[in-house]
């Protein structure tokens, strides 16, 4: 059992509610703290609900193919709030068409996030790397 | 049964001489009295006016003669003499003084300011993250009666409820520590305010969807009676009258919500202007249709109370004069009268705020004053709507309260009391500065409480709480 508190939620004017559900009845089940945001949640709501819940992480999702303009500066801005420390992941259709996964990955890691997950990423295996994450965050 | 109801204003001292009559409250007089440095004085110049033998007539006559309505009847019998009920309250000497300190300003900070406004209390600060010496300094020089004292949610951060508890051991201990924030950090918390007085209360946001503001706000009421009452000279009158004294707004906000628990008012806004402040209460749940709207920011308690400091006719004329300009220019506008005249008329009352209009150009005057205030007071107080572009066309993003579809507007308070539509205010400025939907009522009746018998009852309220909402509703008249 882990205590970590996590925050989820859909990034930018997307209301796709049905994944976010699914994502809070997983990560609570698996013992996590979870503090879900659910849709439409713009990035300094994220960063208020991790300070003032004092989360470990944030999980970003977004469906509607705007993921790149959404997610662009959330680590720069966690940075300047506070959140040096603070395990970020995104996950969904992050852009429109059916681009390359490895190219979208490459780009949402060099904006900061420290995984990017496609729609039809195993859950268990989120959740071990997860799990991992934080282990290697709190040690460092 | 006869109910003494007395009301310690900063201006003026007013009480009222209630008899259960059916199911509503009969007057049986009314008091007023300048209020006195030694706040005692003028409470028994009421008590005795109001007390003296065979009260006839009521002692204020209001403004258009007598008038006998459902639940309110004037009337002069005095009632079996040994059982009287006395109950009190006060807002004189500043009222209740609170400063709020949060972490995030959208969270726990937005949550520890309900509380207090919910408590009564008025807003001396807000803080939020880290205090800082200047901080520190400005909570010095302030001096309020309480800091409520919160920050992260249950489990949540502690790092800066610690920064800030080392920080607060330098607080003048004039003023009370209330905390309200993460349970986690309670116990360091204390240690680290060493024997300074503090008072626990449970966390005002113990989780980021439910604000919890019951404890804090009973923590603010002891604080109210033990300390602040003795303080402002009324442990004499709690003597006197064997009973505690309510917080003015307190007794208000749980009158307004009691008015709106019968359901016969429907959702409904209640303004109470004065000569320094603008209080202004709702109560009504948003509809399923409202809430299909998505929403942000903490959710939105079913009776709310706002307290405008710089919306008020006299004392504050002037500050409203200013903020509330975009009101003012379009109503001087659509009734066609000279700014020039306006401002002068601000000046005069602002200089002497005994000031009575006399002439019918002031009286427009003094009116545009009022509906500015309801205009500006009502914006604050309301939600707001944005429209965002999504994937699946335009969307409305609501922030706060969407008063759009409240049924009526009640109006009390020396200069609402009176009269004047105030209906145009609400309408006169449908976007904000943003850009965005005022979620202001469109289409409401309003309802005066043309005797400024609100806060007397909402004291009565404490010893007879049926009959109290009967007359409040019984004594509101349409325009």
């Amino acid at each position: 059992m882990n205590t970590h508190t996590i925050v989820l939620g859909v990034i930018g004017a997307d209301c796709h509610a049905v994944g976010n559900k699914i994502l809070e009845a997983f990560f609570t089940q698996a013992g996590y703290r979870v503090v879900n945001l659910g849709v439409m949640v713009s990035q300094d709501e994220f960063i208020d609900a991790a300070i003032e819940t004092g989360a470990a992480a944030i999980l970003v999702s977004s469906l509607y193919g705007h993921g790149e303009i959404d997610c662009a500066g959330l680590r720069e801005r966690c940075i300047e709030r506070g959140l040096e420390n603070l395990v970020l992941y995104v996950g969904g259709n992050l852009v429109v068409g059916k681009a390359d996964f490895g190219a979208t990955r490459d780009k949402f890691l060099s904006m900061g996030y420290d995984r990017v997950f496609q729609p039809s990423v195993d859950l268990d295996g989120v959740l071990e790397l997860l799990s991992q994450d934080l282990a290697a965050r709190a040690g460092g | 049964m006869r109910i003494l109801s007395v009301d310690i204003g900063s201006t003026w001292t007013k009480g009222a001489l209630f008899g259960t009559h059916r199911d509503g409250l009969r007057l049986l007089g009314r008091a007023q009295a300048p209020t006195t440095a030694h706040l005692p004085e003028a409470y028994y110049r009421v008590e005795r006016e109001l007390l003296k033998p065979a009260v006839r007539q009521p002692s204020e006559a209001p403004a258009k003669g007598r008038r006998t309505t459902p639940g309110m009847n004037p009337g002069s019998e005095a009632g079996d003499p040994d059982d009287l009920r006395v109950t009190w309250s006060s807002s004189a000497h500043g009222g209740l003084a609170v400063a709020a300190l949060g972490l995030v300003p959208d969270w726990t900070l937005a949550a520890a300011r309900a509380a207090a406004l919910s408590a009564g209390a008025r807003i001396t600060g807000v803080y939020s993250y880290q205090l800082t010496p200047r901080d520190l300094e400005h909570l010095n020089a302030e001096k309020p009666d309480i800091l409520l004292f919160s920050g992260g949610t249950d489990g949540g951060n502690q790092h800066y409820v610690s920064h800030n508890a080392r920080m607060l051991r330098g607080l003048t201990p004039e003023t009370v520590i209330v905390y309200a924030g993460n349970r986690d950090a309670a116990a360091e918390v204390a240690d680290l305010l060493g024997d300074r007085p503090m008072v626990l209360a449970e966390n005002v946001l113990p989780d980021l969807r439910e604000p919890a503001p019951e404890s804090a706000r009973e923590a603010i009421r002891g604080v109210f009676l033990d300390r602040i009452v003795e303080g402002k000279g009324l442990s004499e009158l709690v003597a006197h009258t064997g009973s505690a004294p309510h917080p003015t707004p307190l007794a208000m906000l749980e009158y307004v919500r009691a008015l709106g628990e019968t359901g016969r008012l429907g959702r409904f806004l209640c303004l109470d202007m004065g000569g320094a402040t603008t209080d202004v209460y709702s109560h009504g749940e948003a509809t399923s249709a409202e809430q299909a709207i998505a929403s942000a920011g903490l959710p939105e308690p079913v009776t709310r109370r706002t307290v405008e400091g710089d919306l008020g006719m006299r004392v504050s004329a002037q500050a409203a004069a200013a903020a509330a300009r975009p009101w003012v220019e379009r109503l001087l506008a659509g009734r066609d009268l000279p700014i020039a005249g306006f401002d002068a008329w601000i000046q005069a009352v602002q200089a002497d705020p005994a000031r009575l209009p006399a002439t019918p150009g002031e009286l427009a005057f003094d009116d545009v004053l009022a509906s500015a205030c309801v205009g500006a007071a009502a914006s604050r107080h309301a939600g707001r709507i944005e429209i965002v572009y999504t994937a699946h066309g335009p969307t409305e993003l609501r922030r706060g309260k969407d008063l759009r579809g409240f049924s009526s507007v009640v109006c009390t308070g020396g200069f609402l009391s009176r009269g004047g539509d105030v209906r145009p205010a609400f309408s006169i400025m449908p976007f904000d500065e943003r850009g965005r939907i005022v979620c202001t009522p469109a289409d409401a009746r309003v309802l005066f409480d043309r005797d400024y018998l609100f806060p007397l009852l909402a004291n009565a309220r404490f010893a007879a709480p049926e009959a109290a909402v009967n007359a409040g509703i019984g004594a509101l008249q349409a325009q």
